[in-house]
């Protein structure tokens, strides 16, 4: 069982500790920002990967039909 | 605003809800954009506390983000997405203070400690808080940073812990020791 004269002694001194730090919330049009910039980021990073995977994968079939001609030659 | 920290200590136990958004965030943008927004105001919070100037605090905080996204394929969850996010800010904040200055600790905190519109009481409560960052300041980086971790950061015991490389009951123990040191010096003054 917690004491309440202790709870609240605790609380108090919580209080006191985050008043002593700098506290500051973001700026809501920096929030916006970084959330376009990183939704950018994304679609960059999702296209170079689908380019990657096509030229892995054209890559791949190239060598299939190396292997499948090799012994034709 | 600050949310009650005494409650929120099940948040360190393995949130399935939270993994599911995890791995959907690696393709998914709008999953990644949730993960962001759950974590933004604590980052940003974190940082400032450590840099003191808004400008420096959101070019970093873009900094955690943007490499979080780079990072998001090779992590692997084990229920502390915000320590993980924490470690990536606590580097970056440190490759900042090694290319620029020092750590700083400006004390123009005192703006929010006003509760009451009772002059008499946001004085008395102004001198606490300025009294209290000295007594801060006074403590070890490493102390330091737990009081940042846990009352600026808003981490619960589990984060905290995974970021201090220690287990929960000694981090909550800790903590508790060094709020009671606080209280005491306070104490202290004021006979």
């Amino acid at each position: 069982m917690i004491d309440p004269k202790q709870l609240e002694s605790n609380q108090e001194i919580e209080y006191i500790v985050r008043s002593a730090f700098q506290i500051q919330d973001p700026d809501s049009s920096f929030i916006e920002r970084l959330q376009i910039e990183l939704a950018d980021r994304f679609k960059a990073a999702g296209a170079s990967t689908i380019r990657q995977n096509i030229f892995f994968r054209r890559s791949q079939w190239i060598g299939k039909i190396k292997l499948l001609i090799s012994p034709l030659a | 605003m600050t949310k009650d920290l005494s409650t929120d200590d099940s948040k360190g136990i393995f949130n399935t809800e939270e993994a599911f958004l995890i791995k959907a965030a690696c393709t998914d943008p709008s999953a990644f954009k949730k993960l962001f927004q759950s974590n933004i105001r604590q980052i940003y919070r974190y940082i400032f506390s450590k840099v003191g100037e808004s400008k420096e605090a959101e070019d970093l905080t873009a900094q955690v983000f943007l490499a979080a996204l780079e990072g998001l394929p090779r992590y692997r969850h084990n229920g502390y997405f915000s320590a993980w996010l924490f470690s990536i800010a606590r580097h970056k904040v440190s490759d900042h203070f090694r290319s620029q200055h020092p750590d700083i600790w400006i004390e123009t905190a005192f703006r929010e400690t006003s509760r009451s519109g009772d002059p008499l009481s946001s004085l008395i409560q102004t001198e606490e808080a300025h009294r209290m960052s000295e007594l801060i300041h006074s403590l070890d980086e490493q102390d330091q940073e737990l009081l940042r971790l846990r009352f600026v950061a808003e981490l619960n015991f589990g984060e905290i812990a995974q970021l201090s490389n220690s287990n929960i009951e000694k981090t909550k123990k800790r903590i508790y020791r060094l709020l009671a040191y606080l209280r005491q010096q306070l104490e202290l003054d004021h006979d």
